[in-house]
């Protein structure tokens, strides 16, 4: 039609194949920022402490490992769109059961005794979460509080007071430091820099969320997050999809009080009340939405550490400690807040609300 | 066009979603005690709470010692009261914590240095500020309300260690002791005086204002809401304003009922105040219930507290039956609707 001014174009239907992304940037916003700003906050680190000697590399690496392994779990809830808030007493619980099962007289065959109860018991407390969610349909935040409550009190009745055993081996298995002694390997090589274990703990927690993004059983949780009526219509079992995540989420947890007690070398009721909050902001930082459908661990991972080096940060600045939640919670709603940019682009007053 | 996918608590038609949430049988056949499910449910409760207390511990349902239970249950009903209200539009509120705990602070160390009233309105107007804001932050830059809620309540604790220098200083003044555990005459407490004020301001709201309705509107379906001529951002904000103001209500009369305040205050009223909006038949999904609800909900959590603990039952069986008791709320008052589209 020669009306159409060549200038000013036709703005494309939501249907055109033509229409452009938005830049990579704009689209994964958080996700960068929380990665620039683990960066800064190491970089920042490192220039102020005396020496970034082994030590000091696990130490950063240690701190924030539990949070790391617990944000797994509530990235696959928040995927659903589903929220879990029993995560940290799952923690708690899997925590105080490490420490009680394990026995000083036979430390190594206990300790596994313990770690496959923990995740044993992560794993069924996070399908009870699942099939209340999906079968009982009852809401996730409240349902987690509940069952949270109800995972404390079991702890409590386990573990009345602070105390247990934690073999010394375990502890080293999972936060020590790897490689202390040059190794020799063939060809007349050696190596003689050592890693802290951590590192292989958070290597492995990426390549199982990599092979995992991979499987029709991730794509089913994402579907289900986007759109619950979509994904059943495209006959995805969504109830089906719930479970699994909720499940994984309680093993993550279960793993997570694995790491704790590794960590403490103690059994505590309460030591895991921290991580569901915290959990939840770092999803949050990572870039994943609340509402589920978009978000991804690798995000998640620069969250949690974001969380856990900011209070050694503002330690080797000289900064009171008492400003560390002061700091991690700006940053939180600094995070969110850029997601307000993305009101500037919308045209339909609706979809403001 | 996702936002519909959101926020799965707005899809549908208001009277679709109600209906469904109640579950079976068709509105027209409810009938009164079906109607009043919500209001019942707790009070029926209360009075086996009360019996089981009754048949092993006489003195508990002394006049004076339920008195007692009230007064306690009257703090935790002004603080529910604020999340009443932000849940019936469909959010939450987690910064009420060190919310709270501030303006108890506030209130304790201002009242040294300058008149008590005006550290009572700086203590009031701060706890209203921290709503404000949220408001603000919820609904112009649409930030989820559990996450904006989340970290202002990581700011708060910040800001209220760093002004306290980890030690809170000063005492409750008296009119703020006398709040908490006076009595008038020597009988009736001024707590239950006022919360009684509190409550019939509350309801009167909630039922017999336009803004009272804008607010279920807008937990029902907020796009309908909106296109209907609710100015949803605006109620949204005066919401969590008033939701500031009742932390700081409940604040000032802890620290009357403590003669002090200290760090973390806060921290064991949050999820007992959710629980009583929950057990109170208010849906977490926003758009019903309401606060006679939540205040026999208040009432629910104070007695399971006491009764359990005279009943024997460890802090730990105390946990399990509490999380236990949410759960079987839940399955009573209804479940979501199954997505099929």
């Amino acid at each position: 039609m020669a009306s159409i001014d060549a200038r000013a174009p036709v703005p494309p239907t939501p249907q055109d194949r033509t229409v452009r992304p938005r830049p990579f940037v704009m689209r994964n916003g958080r996700f960068l920022f929380a990665w620039a700003l683990l960066i800064a906050l190491l970089t920042a680190y490192i220039t102020v402490v005396p020496q970034f000697r082994p030590r000091e590399q696990r130490t950063i690496a240690n701190s924030g490992l539990t949070l790391a392994a617990a944000s797994m779990g509530q990235t696959l809830v928040v995927l659903t769109g589903g929220i879990d808030l029993s995560l940290g007493p799952m923690v708690s619980l899997t925590n105080s059961i490490a420490a009680t099962v394990t026995r000083k007289e036979s430390p190594r065959e206990s300790m596994i005794v313990a770690a496959v109860a923990a995740l044993g018991v992560g794993a069924l407390g996070g399908l009870i979460n699942g099939a209340l969610v999906a079968y009982g349909r009852l809401q996730p935040i409240i349902v987690t509080l509940a069952t949270g409550s109800i995972w404390t009190g079991i702890a409590l009745y386990i573990r009345p007071s602070p105390g247990g055993f934690i073999p010394l081996e375990f502890s080293n298995l999972l936060s020590g430091t790897a490689f202390a002694e040059p190794v020799t390997l063939p060809f007349g090589l050696t190596w003689n820099l050592p890693i802290p274990k951590a590192a292989f703990v958070i290597a492995g927690l990426v390549v199982f969320w990599l092979l995992f993004r991979r499987t029709p059983l991730a794509t089913r949780i994402y579907a289900v997050g986007s759109s619950e009526g979509a994904a059943y219509l495209s006959g995805v079992n969504v109830q089906r999809a719930k479970l699994a995540a909720y499940t994984l989420a309680g093993l993550a947890a279960g793993f997570a009080g694995l790491v704790n007690s590794a960590q403490t070398s103690t059994g505590n009721a309460l030591s895991g009340t921290i991580f569901t909050l915290n959990s939840i902001a770092a999803v949050v930082l990572g870039g994943a939405a609340l509402a589920g459908g978009a978000g991804s661990y690798l995000g998640t991972l620069a969250g949690a550490y974001v969380i856990a080096v900011i209070p050694s940060v503002l330690q080797f600045y000289g900064v009171s400690s008492f400003y560390k939640d002061l700091v991690q919670g700006s940053i939180l709603l600094f995070a969110v807040g850029l997601g307000a940019l993305g009101l500037l682009r919308v045209r339909n007053r609706l979809d403001r609300l | 066009m996702s936002q519909v996918q959101d926020s799965p608590s707005h899809i549908g038609t208001a009277g679709e979603t109600a209906h469904k949430r109640r579950g079976r049988g068709s509105i027209a056949a409810d009938s009164w005690l079906a109607r009043n499910r919500a209001f019942l449910i707790p009070y029926l409760l209360i009075a086996i709470l009360l019996a089981a207390a009754a048949i092993r511990a006489p003195g508990f349902v002394s006049a004076s010692n339920l008195t007692q239970q009230l007064v306690l249950a009257s703090y935790l009903g002004i603080i529910a009261g604020g999340q009443t209200i932000v849940i019936l539009t469909g959010g939450i509120d987690l910064s009420v914590a060190w919310n709270l705990n501030l303006s108890a602070i506030l209130l304790t160390q201002l009242s040294e240095i300058m008149p008590v009233h005006w550290a009572a309105v700086l203590a009031l107007g701060s706890a209203s500020l921290v709503g404000l804001i949220n408001g603000l932050g919820i609904a112009y830059l649409r930030i989820p309300s559990l996450v904006m809620t989340l970290g202002m309540n990581a700011v708060l604790a910040g800001v209220t260690l760093v002004y306290t220098n980890g030690s809170p200083q000063g005492d409750a003044p008296q009119f703020s002791r006398d709040l908490a555990v006076g009595r008038l005459g020597g009988t009736l407490p001024w707590a239950l005086i006022f919360w009684a004020i509190f409550s019939i301001g509350l309801v009167f709201l909630l039922r017999r204002t336009v803004y009272g309705k804008r607010l279920y509107a807008i937990g029902n379906n907020v796009k309908a809401a909106y296109l209907s001529g609710v100015p949803v951002r605006r109620v949204l904000v005066a919401t969590y304003t008033v939701c500031g103001l009742c932390a700081g209500l409940g604040g000032l009369m802890l620290t009357g009922y403590s003669q002090q305040s200290y760090l973390g205050m806060g921290e064991f009223y949050v999820l007992p105040a959710i629980a009583a909006v929950v057990i109170g038949g208010t849906s977490i999904l926003g758009g019903s219930g309401g606060y006679t609800g939540t205040i026999a909900g208040a009432i629910t959590v104070v007695l399971l507290q006491n009764v359990l603990q005279i009943v024997g039952i460890k802090p730990a069986g105390q946990q399990i039956l509490y999380g236990l008791i949410i759960l079987l709320m839940l399955f009573v008052y209804g479940r979501n609707a199954r997505v099929r589209e």
